[in-house]
């Protein structure tokens, strides 16, 4: 369970971490050992705290038709998957829940919401820089595995006294947009961006809006087939200006990699 | 492949317990079979809850 992986950082942190499902204790005491889980996994059978905690899964019977999935008996009483953050005092300080039930959260994400920081760019990843605007792309971990959730990670860092367009914007300009190849088995969800700040040019009445310093934007991936070694083609466009000049609108193009991995398998 | 009606959109922030509030007190045996009082054993410390479907596919 990937999740293993986030519990050292989550330890050394003073997170603890509570694994909740439906299965029996013999069926858990199988599977931590198996994969060498050492958080509790808490056995619900019969998911009366999976209802009690109002999670139970009240759409079974739509979610297993959209996906062409038949109904078994053991698909009664699953619960809405996510994760729950709580602090100091057990109050929940953030929660995180897919809309698919087949979409599963990765480590990154559980360790982002527990810990609170975004992550730090790490020095692997690819780069490039051009008109005083440095863009940097990485994905949370470097595999992805069918139905879980995978975020892009694009951070920009602009040199000082440049700054790029956000969006709304007049006619004629290019804000910045994020936009990822279509792949066959690749969904890509909307840019998440910070808002930018509102900005005025002397001498003419439209509005703008700017980013200035570093930019940090998300966009949800999810495979949804194991691809193999995958190319994830970002392409960035934007507008760079400094208070004396303003550069033609420009674009680049990261490739980010990424291995696959079988859902059961691996 | 044949349409299938779309799938309702959740509302998650009223599924569940809500941000603000305490999380429900849970007593329940972990894999080792020792009953576990998730308040409790969280001691005054921050915690992760993972809700998943199954350990078996």
């Amino acid at each position: 369970m990937e999740l293993q992986a986030a519990w050292p950082e989550l330890e050394r942190a003073g997170v603890m971490l509570f694994g909740l499902s439906y299965d029996a204790v013999e069926t858990l005491a199988g599977f931590a050992d198996k994969r060498g889980i050492t958080f509790p996994l808490l056995s619900d059978v019969g998911s009366h705290t999976i209802s009690r905690l109002g999670l139970l899964n009240r759409y079974v019977a739509e979610q297993h038709a959209f996906y062409g999935v038949a109904v078994r008996d053991e698909h009664h009483g699953i619960p809405y998957p996510g994760i729950f953050v709580l602090d100091e005092h057990g109050v929940v300080v953030a929660k995180h829940f897919e809309q698919s039930y087949r979409v599963r959260p990765t480590a990154a994400l559980v360790r982002e919401y527990a810990l609170g920081a975004p992550a730090e760019a790490p020095r692997d990843g690819v780069a490039l820089q051009s008109d005083g605007v440095y863009i940097r792309a990485w994905t949370d971990a470097p595999m992805y595995r069918p139905y879980q959730r995978v975020r892009l990670h694009v951070r920009l860092d602009l040199a000082p006294g440049t700054h790029v367009f956000g969006a709304p914007i007049p006619d004629g300009y290019v804000p910045l947009r994020f936009e990822v190849e279509p792949l066959d088995g690749l969904t890509v969800g909307s840019a998440a961006l910070p808002t930018a700040k509102a900005f005025r040019i002397d001498g003419l009445d439209e509005q703008f809006t700017v980013y200035e310093g570093s930019i940090d934007a998300l966009l949800p991936m999810l495979f949804t087939k194991n691809l193999g070694p995958t190319h994830v083609n970002l392409r960035v466009a934007y507008q760079a200006c400094t208070s004396t000049v303003c550069w033609p609108p420009a674009e680049m193009r990261l490739d980010v990699t990424l291995a696959g991995l079988d859902l059961i398998r691996d | 492949m044949t349409s299938s009606p779309p799938l309702p959109v959740l509302d998650f922030d009223h599924i569940g317990p809500a941000l603000g509030t305490r999380f429900p007190d849970v007593r329940l045996p972990d894999q080792t079979g020792r009953v576990v009082d998730l308040h409790a054993e969280r001691k005054r410390q921050r915690a992760v809850v993972v809700i998943y479907r199954s350990a078996r596919w």
